[in-house]
């Protein structure tokens, strides 16, 4: 086990670099030019070479990687923004980085609970109007963009919650924004609602396959009840798959949501790379590449390290 | 089971714990407020992208640094005038309307509690004009004498090469060198390409070559006097321009220093990271900058060092960063916000309006929205018939822009018919006479004279919009409404609309990579120049590369003109003739749909966007 987090630990760096390069590269072959703005009269050509020179962009693409490269390695330094001046890329994923990952958490616990009930329901009661509910749920919450889901929780929530019971201050979600814990419970809701309908549709059809099996079966003989079997020996079982979906789900929600980060006004890490992206904002794109794929490695490990320990017949070396 | 529960909840908890990491601090209490002066907050949809005042160029950091920064001169509640900031009055020109000396107010002090000398006028001034600043507007500075030379001198001393780029014309670069014969020699690099002269050394000489070329000198601590090249009408207009702050000498050199490197390189620098860190940023304006957490919000607390804080309506400022416009208009309703800059969306600005609802005022603003035609003689190696002016006259002659505004628009803009927005400069009178108005019929005769008849014969012209960024959609659904008209009503059999992203739309009207193209320009200062200047031949933003001997000899005998009606004049003859020309088709003049509530706030709206927000009072109910 040991060996096995040092061997992915230790390619991690090597892993990094080679993502870093590939995106700059794409980041380089993209068009535009992140130093022209709109309405500003556009200084000289020896100018916009001065600025660019401040982001160690006059020589050349290899030139520029080295010297990232390197302000990575011996100042943790990622560079600084072209379109926000004077802000370090550091600091951007480290004002921006704590809130996607709270959301993302919080999303993902949303999504285990609601999902594991729901497949739970299912399984204990197939064919049942709670079955059917919590299918049609499912459904719903596979197909519904965070958009419209987004805007319908916002909605209820914080708009008809103002409108028809205004006294009661307490039901009122805020309105977005990042200063509370209350702005947590829509969004967390709204990011975890897909997720929680892949788990619930593992988790059933997990059960379902694993309660007619024969260790299921035994235990039932031995006296188990129906409920004491489930929760005992099968859920273990049925929540292999759903481990292994946990991995990239957890580092999709904790890299922040575009959408969900824009309707609900959170200054997350997701509303920030994508701008970076239409900017060509080049050491900010890198940076935050650098920073997602470190806790996509990183939660991957994590649930092979999960599999080891909820089923001990998974050998990992 | 017990594993689970511990996943689930530990998840929780994580979660719970790393958001309260991460949430905004919540706002100190005001300080002592007997007046019930208390906050006005805004919302835009960005924060700012430099606030460093000397060298950015957006309207979202001006604002701000109107509140942090005064000049020497502000602007009146309202915009209409300017009254004194930090100078004691507004100046009269002497020296043949060349030198203005300005008095500086001895009670003016900077954050700290130091206080505003001519000399932190001097140093922010010459940090706008050093090359190394890489200033937007140090353009702007060039009506000082010597600001120009001094700028080129500097970019050559600390790279020679450079003065091929900063003076592309032989001769003038000739007569440049002439006049700093020692240039080349202190520029001077060896073998391996490193510099003769340390980074120090090049300093001492620019500090000089500063004191004895440029027309910004400090008699004394509160008297700063400034020489131009020429009289420039609007002088004192720039002395309210934030590139124009000054900055604290005493603060900012802490943070200043020499970039070095590979080959010694004399590029001087100021830690970019200072201008926005509440921590060390030093200002003389009303406000100073207490709280900045990125893409969240701002906030300004009154500068307990300012010298008229009696007469602001407010003590602190909020902006908050609310990039979905829905979002912030619920965030006004609720009672969160007490202005939104702008509403950008043009299908939502349209749903206020016409809802009449009552908070949305649509402001007019100084700016034009307009079509650009390539005028080089060739694109990709083939004629360019937009290169015949009747064609470009044809092709302006075919919008109709009452149904743009209309149709498309519709939250306040208005027809324009001229470059400069009519009625928004005083004493300049627009040339409507030589506009080209809607005339479908005399546009396709204009087309036929020139050799297309009916259309004939003109290749697919290829028509830029950006889809993202400044317009956005609007911008699309004009360019269709365009596209449409020239087909029909001119014939040409194919009009190509290329809609890419912001930055690619902006690199490709750079290199001229279109046929026409939308474009838009809000004026910085009340002169027509603000716009006139842009399609000068050797202008760098003259995309379009429209180039008229005509139309350059009239801006210049302007720029020459000490008589203001006299260079207004030639102005209005230069338009005239711009007009006429048609390198560009005026479309309308730009709006912002504001929202706030007129009965709680005055907020002395202009269409030059001069606000005073440090004199906005709030009457709550």
């Amino acid at each position: 086990m040991l060996r096995l987090i040092l061997s992915r630990l230790l390619q991690l760096p090597v892993i990094l670099v080679i993502i870093l390069i590939v995106t700059y590269a794409m980041v380089w072959l993209m068009p535009g030019d992140p130093f022209l703005q709109d309405g500003a009269k556009r200084p000289d050509q020896a100018t916009i070479d001065a600025w660019k020179a401040e982001y160690n962009m006059d020589r050349g693409p290899v030139v520029f990687m080295g010297s990232y490269l390197t302000g990575i390695v011996t100042e943790f330094n990622f560079g600084e923004s072209i379109k926000m001046r004077g802000v370090k890329v550091s600091d951007i994923i480290k004002d921006g980085m704590p809130v996607s990952a709270a959301l993302g958490l919080a999303a993902l616990a949303v999504a285990l609970f609601l999902g594991t009930l729901a497949g739970v329901v299912g399984a204990l009661r197939p064919k049942s109007a709670w079955d059917t509910a919590s299918l049609v749920t499912t459904l719903i919450g596979i197909s519904l963009p965070n958009f419209v889901t987004g805007a319908i929780l916002l909605a209820i929530g914080a708009g008809l919650t103002r409108l028809f019971m205004p006294d009661a201050s307490f039901l009122h979600a805020p309105l977005g924004g990042w200063s509370g814990p209350a702005n947590m419970i829509l969004p967390a809701i709204c990011l975890g609602l897909a997720p929680s309908a892949y788990i619930a549709r593992l988790v059933r059809l997990g059960l379902a396959d694993i309660m007619s099996s024969d260790f299921v079966r035994t235990a039932r003989a031995k006296g188990l009840s129906r409920h004491q079997a489930l929760f005992k020996h099968a859920l273990k079982v049925a929540y292999l798959p759903v481990l292994s979906f946990l991995g990239p789900a957890a580092a999709a929600a904790m890299t922040g949501s575009f959408v969900v980060e824009k309707i609900f006004n959170i200054p997350g890490i997701g509303q920030e790379f994508v701008s970076a992206v239409e900017n060509k904002d080049q050491s900010v794109i890198l940076g935050v590449v650098l920073v997602f794929a470190t806790i996509l490695i990183v939660f991957n490990l994590i649930v092979d390290l999960a599999y080891a320990w909820i089923d001990p017949r998974i050998d990992l070396t | 089971m017990f594993r689970y529960l511990l996943v689930v909840g530990g998840m929780i908890l994580l979660a719970i714990g790393t958001a309260f990491v991460s949430f905004d601090r919540a706002l100190s209490k005001l300080p002592d407020d007997p007046q019930n002066r208390g906050t006005l907050t805004y919302a835009d949809t960005s924060g700012p992208t430099n606030l460093d005042p000397n060298k950015t160029s957006a309207s979202v950091d001006f604002r701000l640094l109107k509140c942090m920064y005064q000049t020497l001169l502000v602007y009146q509640f309202g915009g209409e005038g300017l009254e004194p900031g930090v100078a004691t009055a507004i100046p009269e020109p002497t020296n043949g309307g060349r030198t203005y000396t300005f008095n500086l107010r001895e009670e003016a002090r900077w954050s700290d509690g130091e206080p505003v000398i001519a000399q932190d006028f001097v140093y922010a001034w010459r940090r706008a004009l050093l090359p190394d600043t890489a200033s937007d507007y140090a353009g702007l500075l060039y009506k000082i004498e010597g600001g120009e030379d001094f700028h080129n001198w500097r970019a050559a001393l600390v790279n020679f090469e450079a003065l091929e780029e900063k003076i592309k014309d032989d001769d003038q670069r000739a007569a440049f060198l002439e006049r700093f014969p020692e240039l080349e020699a202190q520029a001077a690099v060896d073998a391996d390409g490193r510099a003769l002269l340390t980074p120090e050394q090049k300093w001492a000489l620019t500090e000089a070559m500063f004191d004895e070329l440029v027309g910004i000198k400090a008699l004394d601590d509160h008297t700063l006097q400034v020489t131009l090249e020429v009289p420039t009408a609007f002088f004192l207009e720039l002395c309210a321009f934030p590139t124009f702050s000054p900055i604290p000498e005493h603060v900012v050199e802490q943070y200043t220093q020499f970039v070095g490197g590979d080959k010694n390189d004399a590029t001087v620098r100021t830690d970019s990271t200072y201008w926005g860190d509440p921590d060390r940023v030093v200002m003389n304006g009303a406000y100073t900058l207490s709280f900045y957490k990125l893409k969240s919000r701002l906030v300004l607390d009154q500068n307990p060092h300012y010298w008229a804080k009696d007469t602001m309506g407010n003590l602190r400022i909020v902006l908050e960063i609310v990039e979905d416009e829905t979002l912030a208009i619920l965030l006004f309703k609720d009672g969160q916000v007490d202005w939104i800059v702008g509403i950008s969306q043009p299908e939502l600005k349209k749903k206020l309006l016409s809802s009449g609802y009552e908070h949305a005022h649509s402001v007019p603003n100084a700016g034009t929205y307009y079509y650009q035609y390539n005028c080089r003689a060739e694109m990709d190696g083939k004629p360019n018939p937009l290169a015949d002016r009747r064609v470009r006259q044809a092709l302006s002659m075919c919008i109709n822009r009452q149904e743009i505004v209309d149709n498309v628009m519709g939250s306040g803009e208005s027809v324009s018919l001229t470059f400069v927005p009519a009625d928004q400069i005083p004493g300049y009178d627009s040339p409507n006479d030589a506009a080209l108005g809607y005339d479908p019929v005399r546009a396709a005769e204009l087309l036929a004279e020139a050799g297309y008849p009916g259309g004939e014969g003109i290749p697919k012209i290829d028509l830029l919009v950006n889809a993202t960024g400044t317009g956005g959609g609007a911008n699309v659904d004009i360019a269709v409404v365009i596209k449409k008209v020239w087909e029909d009503e001119l014939g040409i059999r194919s009009v190509n609309i290329s809609q890419p992203i912001f930055q690619v739309y902006l690199e490709e009207s750079k290199k001229g990579n279109f046929m026409a193209r939308r474009a838009g320009w809000f004026g910085d200062y009340r002169d027509p120049t603000t716009w006139l200047d842009m399609l000068q031949s050797s202008d760098p933003n003259n995309d379009a590369k429209y180039s008229s001997p005509a139309y350059d000899a009239l801006l210049a005998a302007a720029a020459l003109e000490v008589d203001a009606q006299k260079r207004l004049d030639l102005l209005r003859d230069a338009e005239a003739l711009l007009l006429q020309e048609a390198p560009v088709s005026p479309i309308y003049t730009y709006a912002t749909l504001m929202i706030y509530d007129a009965q709680q706030i005055d907020l002395g709206t202009n269409a030059w966007n001069n606000l005073r927000l440090d004199l906005v009072r709030i009457e709550r109910d």
